[in-house]
This record gives C-alpha cells, sequence and structure tokens, in this order.
C-alpha cells in the first residue's frame, strides 16, 4: 500500500526536524506519528500503535547489552588501565621514529578490545599520551590528529557499540559482527604504523629531533639518561600504576567476555553482564572507591539512555515505513535507477559522509541504515562486509569537519589553550582516509571481513 | 515559579535515574549469576523475562532526567549558524514536538498498563511468572515525565535561553 505522497511528506518532515536542531529520538517520532495517522487513516489505532511499541520495542534480550557493555568499557576507562597499556607498550618500543605516536596507535588497539566507543579512547590519550608527546616536541596537529584518529579503532575492534547497534537495526548476529571486525582493525591499525612511520621519516620535526627529547627529558626528571625512564616517576592518576595488572585484567576481559561469546558459551548480552562484573572487579583491584563506582553507574545511565531512547524511536519509524512501502518504494527507486552496485553504493557513502559533517553517528545508522541494508542485500553485497563498510564510512564522518565529535574532544581535554580546530582537523584528516581506504579494501576483497567469522562459526 | 518546577522536576527524575541506573548494574550481578547457575545445570527461572522486562523499566525511568539535563541526541551544527532568536523559536518548537511525542505514547500506553494492573497479565512459564505491568506503568511514568520536562525545557528557553549541554560519550 505504497503511497508515494506519504512517503515524501514523512521523509522531508523528517528531515527539516532534525537539521532545525529537534532532538532526534523526538523527531523520528513525529515523523512516524504522522505517518501512520497518514497510513491508518484512523488516529486511535496511531495512539495504540505507539503506546504498544513504546512498551515492545526494547523488550528483547539483546537490548540489555547496550548498557551492560557501555558499563564495562566505563569501568576499564576509569581504572587507568589507558595509562598502563600506554606506558607498557612505550617502554618496550624503543628507537622507532615517532615512538610515542606508534604507541598511541598500539594502547588504543588494546583499549578498543575492552571499549566499545571511541570517544572514551580519544579523551583517555589525550590525557596521557599528548603531555609527553608535547613534552618530546611533536607537532601538535600531528599529535593530537593522532589521537583522535587511532581513537576510532575504538568502534571497528570488539566489542563495538555501532557494532551493536548495526546488528540490532538488521537482526544480525552481534557476536559475527564483532568477530569481522577484528581483521578489519588490525589492517587500520596496521596501516596507521606505516603512516606514522613514514610521517616521521619524511618530517622528522613533526615527531620533534632526538637532541630536543633528550634535553627535555633531562629537565624534567634529572639524572636519567634515557627518556623512557622518566615515565615510571610520572604516573600523575592517583591509581596504582600497574601495567601487569592492567593487562591481565584486560585479557581476562577479551579472552572471557568475547572468548565465551565466539565460541557460543553465552549471548552478547551474557557476555555484557560479566564482562560488566569483570570490569568492576579490575578496577577495585586498581584502588576505584565506591564513590568511583557510583559515578561510573551514573554515567553509563547518562550515555547509555539516548541511544535506547533512539533505538525505539527508530524501530517506531522503520515499522511506518514498512506499513507505507517507503522501503520497498526507495529500493526499487535505487534499483530502477539502473546504476551498478558500486555507483548505488557510492551513493550511500556520500550520503553518510555529508550526514556525519551534520549529525552524530549512531543517529545516521538509525536514519539510513534500515533503509541502505535491505538495498545492498538486493544488490548482492555481504551483509557482514556492508555492515563493516557502512561502520567505516559513518566513523570517518566523525573525524572530518564540521561536526568531527572526536577532534572537538581531543580538543576539549587538550592541555594545550593554543591548539585550534582546524590543526587538529588538518592532522586527523590522513586517518580519515586511511578508514575510506580500508573500506575500499573490504569492498574490492570482502573476505577481509567475512573471512574470521567463517574460519570461527 | 519556573524555577522551582525545575528543581521538583530535577530531583524526581534524578530519583528516578539513581534508582534505574543501580537497577541495571545489579542486572549485570544477576546475569552472572544465571550464566554461573546455567553451567552447573542448576538453571534460574524466568531470567529471560527478568532481563527484558528491567531493560524497558530502567530506559523509561532514566529518560526523564537525560530529558531535564538535555542529554538527548540533537544535530545543533545547523542552529549555530542561525541568529539567536531564531535559534530560541526553533528550540522552543523543538520541544514542545519532543513533548508532544512523549505525551502521545502516556495517550497511548496507558489503558494497557492499566489492564495489565486489573487483570494481572504474567509472562512466562513454569516457577517463576513475571507481572507485565511494572514495565508498562514504567513507560507511562517515564514519558509522562519526560513530556513534563520537555514542556519545562521550552518554557525555560521562553524565559532565558541557556546552552546545551556537551554532546553525550560515543
Amino acid at each position: 500500500m505504497f503511497d508515494f505522497d506519504i512517503t515524501l511528506v514523512v521523509i522531508v518532515l523528517l528531515l527539516v526536524m532534525v537539521f532545525a536542531g529537534v532532538h532526534v529520538a523526538g523527531a523520528l517520532g513525529i515523523a512516524a506519528m504522522v505517518g501512520l495517522a497518514a497510513v491508518f487513516g484512523d488516529i486511535d489505532q496511531m495512539f495504540f500503535f505507539i503506546g504498544s511499541t513504546a512498551y515492545e520495542a526494547l523488550r528483547d534480550y539483546v537490548f540489555a547489552v547496550v548498557p551492560l557493555f557501555m558499563l564495562m568499557g566505563e569501568f576499564i576507562s576509569r581504572s587507568g588501565a589507558a595509562d598502563d597499556i600506554y606506558n607498557g607498550i612505550n617502554r618496550t618500543l624503543s628507537r622507532i621514529p615517532g615512538r610515542l605516536a606508534h604507541a598511541t596507535v598500539l594502547g588504543n588497539a588494546v583499549f578498543a578490545f575492552v571499549t566499545g566507543t571511541s570517544l572514551a579512547s580519544a579523551t583517555a590519550f589525550t590525557r596521557i599520551a599528548y603531555p609527553q608527546m608535547q613534552r618530546f616536541g611533536y607537532n601538535r596537529g600531528f599529535a593530537l590528529g593522532a589521537i583522535a584518529g587511532s581513537a576510532c579503532l575504538g568502534m571497528l575492534i570488539p566489542p563495538s557499540l555501532f557494532m551493536i547497534v548495526w546488528g540490532i537495526l538488521t537482526e544480525q548476529s552481534i557476536g559475527v559482527l564483532f568477530i569481522a571486525g577484528v581483521v578489519p582493525g588490525f589492517l587500520l591499525a596496521g596501516l596507521m604504523l606505516v603512516y606514522i612511520f613514514l610521517a616521521a621519516i619524511l618530517r622528522p620535526d613533526w615527531v620533534g629531533t632526538a637532541t630536543s627529547a633528550r634535553a627535555l627529558s633531562a629537565d624534567v626528571a634529572p639524572g636519567t639518561t634515557t627518556p623512557t625512564s622518566g615515565l615510571d616517576a610520572r604516573d600523575a592518576d592517583g591509581y596504582s600504576g600497574n601495567p601487569t595488572l592492567s593487562f591481565i585484567g584486560i585479557f581476562a576481559v577479551v579472552f572471557g567476555v568475547l572468548g565465551g561469546i565466539w565460541v557460543g558459551w553465552f549471548t552478547p548480552t551474557e557476555g555484557g553482564g560479566i564482562g560488566a562484573v569483570l570490569g568492576l572487579a579490575l578496577g577495585l583491584a586498581k584502588g576505584m572507591k565506591l564513590r568511583d563506582i557510583y559515578e561510573t553507574v551514573l554515567s553509563v545511565g547518562y550515555t547509555s539512555v539516548p541511544i535506547m531512547i533512539l533505538l525505539f524511536a527508530a524501530q517506531l519509524y522503520s515499522r511506518m515505513l514498512a506499513f507505507a512501502g517507503v522501503g520497498v518504494a526507495v529500493q526499487d527507486f535505487f534499483i530502477g535507477t539502473g546504476l551498478a552496485a558500486g555507483a548505488i553504493f557510492a551513493v550511500m557513502v556520500m550520503i553518510w559522509f555529508i550526514m556525519g559533517m551534520i549529525i552524530d553517528s549512531v543517529s545516521i545508522m538509525l536514519l539510513t541504515v534500515p533503509i541502505f541494508a535491505p538495498i545492498a542485500i538486493t544488490l548482492g553485497f555481504d551483509p557482514v562486509a556492508f555492515a563493516l563498510m557502512g561502520i567505516l564510512a559513518i566513523e570517518a564522518g566523525i573525524l572530518t569537519p564540521p561536526f568531527g565529535l572526536l577532534v572537538y574532544a581531543v580538543k576539549a581535554v587538550s592541555p594545550d589553550p593554543d591548539t585550534t580546530m582546524s590543526e587538529v582537523f588538518l592532522g586527523a584528516t590522513p586517518f580519515w582516509i586511511l578508514l575510506l581506504l580500508v573500506m575500499v579494501m573490504i569492498y574490492f576483497l570482502p573476505g577481509i571481513a567475512t573471512w574470521l567469522p567463517r574460519v570461527f562459526i | 515559579m519556573l524555577e522551582r518546577m525545575n528543581r521538583v522536576s530535577e530531583s524526581v527524575s534524578k530519583a528516578l535515574m539513581v534508582v534505574a541506573a543501580l537497577w541495571a548494574f545489579v542486572l549485570a550481578f544477576y546475569i552472572l549469576v544465571d550464566v554461573i547457575a546455567r553451567n552447573l545445570n542448576l538453571p534460574i527461572e524466568g531470567t529471560s523475562e527478568i532481563v527484558t522486562n528491567s531493560i524497558v523499566v530502567v530506559v523509561f525511568l532514566q529518560l526523564a532526567y537525560c530529558v531535564h539535563v538535555r542529554g538527548m541526541l540533537r544535530a545543533d551544527f545547523l542552529l549555530q549558524l542561525m541568529g539567536p532568536r531564531l535559534t530560541r523559536g526553533l528550540n522552543v518548537i523543538g520541544f514542545l514536538l519532543c513533548a508532544l511525542f512523549f505525551a502521545c505514547i502516556v495517550y497511548g500506553s496507558y489503558d494497557g498498563a492499566w489492564q495489565s494492573w486489573v487483570t494481572g497479565h504474567f509472562e512466562g512459564d513454569g516457577a517463576l511468572r513475571v507481572p507485565t505491568w511494572p514495565a508498562r506503568f514504567a513507560v507511562v511514568l517515564g514519558c509522562g515525565l519526560a513530556a513534563a520536562n520537555y514542556l519545562l525545557l521550552a518554557a525555560s528557553e521562553i524565559a532565558a535561553p541557556t546552552p546545551d549541554a556537551p554532546p553525550p560519550a560515543l
């Protein structure tokens, strides 16, 4: 019962509201109500439908995964484990040009296994890694760009909030998406290391010079001969600086939680519950107080609930689209254009990229994935590979001006008041180009995403 | 007057938020115990029903506070390019639309909530049967308070515009 007028009204209405700054959940809800009233032709039926959707939409075991994994990540972030990982990796690397930047990428790759969001990594590593890079005379834009860019690994290496949301929206297995992210995540980390290595060789001034580094380090920690040993004295964090404990804790979480999900011992929801308790245990072992625990629990509520409400509103909206036959209509439109699969995909990427400049990533997924994913499957894309490509394209948007969320976060936490937005945006540019490069690689070689899940499951 | 209403709304919303956040925290332990018990061949009955209903309760009880502290996600980029009066106008309209949406949810769901209470509707089978009314009433209460808080936001915006909170962690 597709009606072209309803489609147009509902989609235009939604976009106008979103761009006018109406809270996305409310905009989705109002657009859905208008569409439903038009489709049903009966306002009471519309009220009944939204009322029952509010109760039914989130009543699924899988939704518990969102707050539980966020709780796990938040406990581990606040325990000071990121400091330990960074310092530990930093000590083992020596004499590599751009050592501190390499350690940032590697630290983020490890940290990504316990956090599902990029913002936590970006702020943590700005606090931890940037002061050291500053001390060694790194170029400010390069250093902060590297921190913002490598924080993207948090969304690609499991557990990832984006994969959870994508899995819920497309009814795909979250566990499979988690495994699928491992190879692209490592590939991206590898490319980032290569870029930093090349930059350090070609532009040694970006990573400071050896002489000034030694002079500065001697200045900060007198009596030390190597720059690295200065780190031990500088554990500004109140928690115990114990890399061994942090590494053991993180490996326990990775193998206990992700491993358990992958071999089928438990569901992602159960894994999230176990991970949250393990995260709490690590936090306690590293000296978290009752007050810290209470604040962590509250902050997770504050960050997870807006996402859950969006998930509910998006379900209302996509059910309305299904009733109105809009999904099919848009699919027919795209496929009817006679464009090749690659060209349609390029259009989707462009839409994502442009939206990424204006609006946050989860909202982009909710607005586009219910329409794009079925089209991609009709066009013959592998659903897992498409999910990874979509996540990479949307993620690139949080590094680009003007709305690049990660860049704002890094700038906000940066201890250097002279930092300008354009400096960080410029420094982060090579990193989002790498994200898109990995996306193109998956396009031509879907095995990058689909090989590991096939082997595992 | 407005200030007092804001204070009342803050304390009520915050209390619900704290209860729900702690509930979510306890849920993690409950799930852990369930997994261990299942592997010891002592499955706990009704875990699935308890978790699914809890999620609804946890989310909707925290909703009002997230609205109150302006934690809901939005795109304010274009607003930043507009003049202050236009921004204020759009903010007021946006808050009223959101209030309307959540009020409609209340209108559409209070009857079902009432019925589930009167008829004592349960779900799940076996030893543990979970009543559905707590989750249904959480939707009504949470959306009702959210709508009220959106109205307060609109009123505050008319009285004196306040800046947005920083975007939440993503």
